[in-house]
């Protein structure tokens, strides 16, 4: 039953993309990896491998003691050869046990450490990743390129090793039979059709019944996260019986399923048994034939060794047969690990980078063009200036490139041409290091760590004491509501901040961006989840704090454009205008179309049915509203659902990043059949809609 | 339940009788040989031995078979029936107990724990058993071996003028069987913890990893890959260790020795019997075969003694859970005549999070008393942290107050149960939450058994009517996964439709949007007013129309009152709210026109 596995995470989150993907490297050259690996463990594995030969030898020589004391007291009858042979089987008991012992001791020092050196390597190398590798790829996938990917790897190390000691084993008790009588050699094979049945029902039924069974209890593990997630709701509205009654429906599925699946795993062990047995019946029926008549091949003893060998022919032959799909799975393993270990970061220091000096300072963009996926430009020939301790507000619809301003500042990419200067240093001459030190951004969708709320802040600046951090947070007026949660500053963040407002996460990532004290500041619409009270709190703040401090602000109110010293509108990847609020609404162009779509009515003005006509017309030309994940950051967290966390995304096209759309593509011409056919379905609509509106714009050009 | 024990034991017994089935090919075999060396011809008695052999298989793998399926379909109705049972006591727990745990590891607790549970039922402790009851008929087999005529006189013991016989296979197996049992025992005892640890240890790195690549941006923008790696490098040195460590205890398994010790004594001790002449060749085969046959339970006895006992771990990890104890109660005779439409009063109140012994320092709500006027009104403002939300919270009575009281219509909360009060008391929070259902079931979540025409009517007071038809299939439409994703506003127009059609005697309303295009506004505000008429209805707002039209606003400042009236009574009189008002978007232009128009008057 060894299937069900040691404790621990079974599988863990594959995903969909890493699962049925083909391999992309011979066979060969994964195999060269593994060993490459495993070099480091040369002395060690060495040693295993003697071990477990001698070990493996050992193990068929202790039947044929028990059978040459069977003849000796049945034809000899002595007792010094009787004490004797007991010593040696004792002896070759205890080396046997001690041999395997050590081997399997010193192996799994070795694999540890295999495990371990192989997830660090990765580790790394996916940390220094460029960004446009996360943004394609989910987190969760990302995840188990580290962890069950290694496992993986290591199992099959652990089994090609086991390989050699099965093959040893079943070559060792076919040759013994075969000195014995070739007769007896031939009749164990009587046993390789019924292994090859069980492998083979275990290869085509049994993985389509497990497949099964896992999705169907993933299903109720999605359902119980959804539920836990809405309790409030579910609470508020008195609605927990029906909640309940559709968990027992997908339980009683899993149920079903499930029973499947243990069925088979049950009728496996009578299976082999039986099939065990019928080979021992046939041994002695042909071991018994050879053993009669007036000159007889075989002696009792042997009769005892030949029924003995059966089983040193069935389980190893069963193992290696079932070996195949656990090599399989691990090669790929391999092959998953080897992409991410030979891809380059594009991102990356240049030869002869310096630091960024201490008054390099404003923001200044030259002739820059940059696209996520190619010919689809995002920003057009984009130049602009802003000057040290300046505050510039970015406007425009979704769309309009303004996030990713916010990303080529920071050199999360770098632009297809043109240049980015912090004073007059280009971006990509700075060693990232010293320009990451100088700036900080405060990004759209608020992240914390699953830590205590005092580490996520301290964050921004490891040095800072818990005095400093709460004296930030009282200027900032974030004290107020962190003392009264539980713990105060030690509460933990669960998933990634459930136990805190929207706002309150904000005002988190805020406080550890001001604790990073950075020299130029990058809001991306950071405080648009704020509630307007809260927001202006933070405002002054902010006014206390980053006075003078060269900052871009992606802006979402109206006051925070008010405050700004000059506003760029931005308009599908052109900078179409640039001004102070007041010069732009005079303007009549762009900004005031946009004023009155977004800004105008956060006052207290009347919005008539008109306004609200052509603010739905405007909008609607743009794409809208962003539409938000349903159950956001819960359903991410789930390793067992990173399929429908998938299919989440699929549902909200628009917050797939262009990246990880551009890939799926590809993988839809060249691979449909690694997509799930209701995935392929939503892909195709997905990117026939992005077709069909590029067809209408073009359409309305002419 | 008692049958389930009957049905558990009948298959219990069917597996142990199968057993039985596998043992007795060695005695088979040990009678063949004895047939051969008797006739040295193949007879049909040694035929019969062969043919008894299959036949023996066959009727194992059927009993086997029955009783493996009597098993799996016990404990896998165990394991649904605990899911649900677990799932359902978390749901009734109160928000105390949601807010103290992760739902990620409640989660954990009922898919993964549950299912060990289960593991160390089936397969650990139906392979245990049948792992003992082959011991056992061993056993029986070689004691009854001590009872051939001259065995017991073989050896003796010459105490005085007595001759103690020895029955050597019975102290071989009474002296070796239970010191078998208790080293496997002993040998789990010490792994277990460990194995633990490192599956523990195990779900710390996946979750600190997924942690970081989640927040890589994070981690890029303050430049601490450097501090990542050298934290992901230790808990992962960590688990190295915690593996070797692992694989060094379970390297030697112990019992396995103490199992050869027995053959060889075994094997000594018959073939001296042989070579007296008290026992034939055939014996001695019988007991080797035997013996030998045992050593297949090295392999699976310790796994399964591992899960076994790791079960017990996880079963009092849920029964921990399930133990927690709940600080809200409901009352014991509720009080169902309650006027909904009545005041509602805090009579000084207190609140804070978490449970009693806990002992959380920090109010929520301090010593708050205020009456709200039946079927007014109400705007809820201030800044984080002011106990806007924990107000709302209190009156679902999705808690109860540490202190004071909380009275509608004159009768205190705590005496309602809080299915009743969440019926009159609707709700339309900050962070709407849908499920994965169709637009019409979310509607419906409101009240069971809404009607269609009710969830249309309900759909188009709060606005949403519009977008709703407009999606490929309406009201039945999926939203979420395989479905339509929604923005901001038009969820928030979900909830107060859901909200409508619960039809609630009080409102709740936490309304603090960010910002939103002029249409998405204008329609909100539409299903606002919808939503609010004819009700008492309490809103946390930033809306400047909202405060004006309140029948009264309440200003909340770290859990404490700071003043409550009616808009321009509050400006006038209180300096905090002039303060937070001023910094409303459009409010200096509002008190601009009012100065001026005071002016001219």
């Amino acid at each position: 039953m060894g299937m069900h596995g040691p404790m621990g995470p079974r599988g863990g989150p594959r995903g969909l993309m890493g699962k049925k993907e083909k391999r992309s490297r011979p066979i060969r050259v994964l195999l060269g990896r593994m060993v490459h690996y495993l070099g480091n463990f040369k002395r060690i594995v060495i040693i295993g491998a003697i071990l477990s030969l001698v070990a493996t030898i050992v193990g068929v020589i202790i039947p044929l003691v028990l059978r040459d004391g069977i003849n000796s007291v049945n034809l000899v009858g002595s007792f010094n050869i009787l004490l004797s042979l007991t010593i040696l089987f004792l002896a070759l008991s205890v080396v046997s046990w001690v041999m395997g012992g050590v081997n399997t001791w010193i192996m799994s020092i070795a694999q540890a450490g295999l495990v371990q050196s192989v997830q660090e390597d990765v580790y790394k190398h996916l940390v220094a990743a460029d960004l446009s590798y996360h943004k394609a790829e989910q987190a969760g996938n990302v995840t188990s390129r580290v962890t069950s990917d290694a496992t993986n790897l290591s199992t099959g190390i652990q089994v090609l090793i086991n390989f050699a000691s099965q093959a040893l084993t079943l070559g060792a008790s076919f040759i013994l039979l075969w000195l014995m009588s070739p007769y007896l050699a031939l009749t164990s094979l009587v046993v390789v059709p019924g292994i090859l049945f069980i492998a083979g029902l275990f290869g085509t039924v049994g993985q389509r019944i497990m497949l099964a069974s896992q999705r169907a209890s993933g299903e109720v593990s999605g359902q119980i996260a959804e539920n836990l997630g809405g309790i409030h709701v579910a609470k508020a509205f008195n609605r927990e019986t029906e909640l309940a009654e559709h968990m027992m429906s997908l339980n009683q599925k899993a149920y079903k399923y499930g029973f499947r699946f243990m069925i088979l795993m049950t009728s496996m062990q009578p299976l082999m048994m039986s099939i065990g047995q019928f080979a021992v019946a046939a041994m002695l029926f042909v071991a018994g034939s050879l053993a009669v008549g007036v000159l007889p091949v075989l002696s009792l003893g042997d009769i005892f060794l030949a029924v003995s060998l059966v089983r040193g022919i069935m389980f190893p032959l069963l193992g290696l047969s079932m070996m195949a799909t656990q090599v399989q799975s691990s090669l790929a393993a391999m092959d998953r690990v080897t992409d991410v270990l030979e891809s380059k970061a594009a991102i990356v220091d240049a030869s002869g980078a310096v630091p960024l000096r201490e008054e390099s300072d404003g923001i200044y963009f030259k002739n820059v063009v940059f696209e996520y996926i190619k010919d689809t430009p995002v920003l057009k020939n984009v130049t602009f200036s802003i000057n040290p301790g300046e505050t510039v507000a970015i406007v425009g619809h979704t769309g309009a490139g303004k996030t990713t301003i916010a990303a080529l500042v920071n050199r999360f990419y770098d632009p297809l041409q043109g240049g980015i200067f912090i004073g007059d240093q280009n971006i990509r001459d700075v060693q990232l290091h010293s320009l990451r030190h100088a700036m900080s951004l405060i990004p759209q969708e608020p992240y914390l760590f699953d830590d205590t709320i005092m580490e996520n802040i301290r964050y921004g600046n490891v040095d800072a004491t818990d005095d400093e951090i709460i004296e930030l947070c009282k200027i900032i007026g974030a004290n107020e509501f962190i003392e009264v949660l539980a713990n105060g500053y030690h509460t933990q963040i669960i998933q990634s901040g459930k136990n805190l407002s929207a706002g309150q996460r904000q005002m988190v990532t805020i406080a550890r961006t001001m604790l990073a004290n950075p020299k130029i500041l990058i809001l991306d619409e950071a405080t648009s989840r704020l509630d307007a009270y809260s927001e202006s709190l933070v405002q002054d703040a902010q006014e206390l704090l980053f006075n003078n401090r060269t900052t871009i602000v992606i802006a979402h109110r109206l006051t925070t454009i008010a405050n700004a010293s000059r506003v760029l509108v931005f308009d599908h990847g052109v900078l179409v205008e640039q001004g102070t609020h007041e010069e732009l609404l005079a303007k009549d162009g762009v900004f005031k179309s946009l004023y009155e779509t977004y800004y105008a009515h956060q006052g207290l003005e009347e919005i008539t049915e008109e306004v609200a006509e052509v603010a739905k017309a405007v909008v609607t030309e743009h794409g809208g509203e962003k539409p938000e994940p349903l159950v956001p950051s819960m359903v991410m967290g789930m390793g067992s659902m990173a399929m429908s966390a998938m299919s989440e995304m699929m549902g909200s096209h628009e917050n797939i990043p262009p990246e990880m759309l551009e890939k799926l593509r590809v993988r839809l011409e060249n691979d449909p059949d690694s997509i799930p056919p209701q995935m392929r379905e939503m892909l195709q609509k997905v990117l026939g809609n992005t077709k069909s509106t590029k067809g209408s714009e073009s359409g309305a050009g002419k | 339940m008692t049958r389930n024990k009957a049905v558990a034991t009948v298959g219990l017994t069917l597996t142990m009788v199968s057993t039985l089935l596998t043992v007795f090919p060695a005695v088979f075999i040990g009678l063949a040989a004895r047939e051969i060396q008797n006739t040295a011809a193949m007879t049909a008695q040694f035929v019969n031995y062969v043919w008894l052999i299959i036949i023996f298989g066959l009727l194992y793998m059927g009993l086997f078979f029955v009783g493996g399926w009597v098993w799996a379909t016990l404990t896998l109705r165990w394991e649904r029936d605990a899911r649900q049972d677990f799932f359902e006591a978390l749901q009734v727990n109160s928000m105390t107990f949601h807010d103290e745990f992760d739902s990620k590891r409640l989660l954990a607790v009922a898919m993964q724990d549950i299912q060990w549970v289960r593991f160390s039922l089936n397969p650990a402790l139906r392979n245990i058993a049948t792992g003992l009851a082959s011991f056992f008929i061993t056993a029986l087999l070689l004691i009854q071996m001590d009872w051939l005529p001259g065995l017991s006189t073989m050896l003796t013991i010459q105490i005085g003028s007595y001759a103690i016989p020895i029955y050597g296979f019975t102290i071989i197996m009474l002296l070796g069987f239970p010191i078998y049992l208790i080293f496997s025992y002993r040998y789990a005892n010490a792994i277990e913890p460990v194995r633990r640890n490192r599956s523990e240890n195990m779900e710390a790195l996946t979750s600190i990893t997924q942690g970081v690549f989640q927040g890589i941006e994070v981690v890029r923008a303050f430049d601490a890959e450097e501090f990542e790696i050298k934290k992901f490098h230790d808990i992962s040195k960590s688990q190295e260790s915690l593996t070797a460590k692992e694989g060094k205890l379970s390297a030697f398994y112990l019992p396995a020795l103490i199992l050869a010790g027995m053959t060889t004594v075994a094997f000594a001790y018959a073939g001296y019997a042989v070579i007296n002449g008290i026992m034939d060749v055939s014996q001695l085969i019988i007991i080797l075969g035997l013996l030998t046959a045992l050593q297949g339970l090295n392999f699976q006895f310790p796994m399964m003694l591992l899960i076994l006992r790791g079960g017990f771990v996880n079963a009092q990890r849920i029964v921990d859970f399930l133990n927690w104890e709940d600080p809200m109660t409901e009352p014991e005779e509720e009080v169902l005549d309650v006027d909904w439409t009545g005041d509602v009063v805090f009579d000084n109140v207190s609140f804070r999070y978490g449970r009693e012994e806990n002992n959380n320092p920090h109010y929520a709500i301090r010593n708050l008393s205020i009456t709200i006027p039946g079927g007014s009104r109400v705007a809820l403002i201030g800044g984080p942290g002011a106990g806007k939300s924990s107000l709302l919270k209190l009156l679902l009575r999705l808690y109860d107050p540490t202190e004071g009281e909380i009275r509608v219509g004159g009768v205190n909360l705590r005496n309602v149960s809080t299915k009743s009060v969440r019926d009159v008391v609707g709700l339309v929070e900050q962070d709407i939450f849908l499920f994965r259902m169709t637009i019409r079931e979310n509607i419906a979540f409101g009240r069971s058994g809404a009607s269609d025409e009710e969830i249309i009517s309900a759909a188009k007071r709060a606005q949403a009517d519009e977008f709703i038809v407009e999606m490929p299939e309406g009201y039945d439409s999926m939203i979420g996964e395989r479905g339509m994703t929604l923005s901001g506003g038009q969820r928030q127009r979900l909830a107060i439709a859901r909200a409508m059609v619960q039809n609630p005697k009080i409102l709740l309303l936490d309304d603090s949007v960010s910002a939103v295009d002029a249409q998405t506004e204008y329609l909100m505000r539409k299903a606002l007013d919808e939503v609010m008429k004819d009700r008492t209805s309490i809103t946390v707002t930033q809306r400047l129309r909202t405060l004006m039209e309140s029948d009264m606003v309440i200003i909340l400042d770290k859990g404490h009152l700071v003043a409550s009236g009616r808009h321009e009574d509050l400006l006038r009189e209180s300096e905090h709210y002039r303060r937070v008002f001023e910094r409303l978007p459009g409010a200096q232009e509002l008190l601009a026109t009012i100065s001026k128009r005071g002016g001219v008057a």
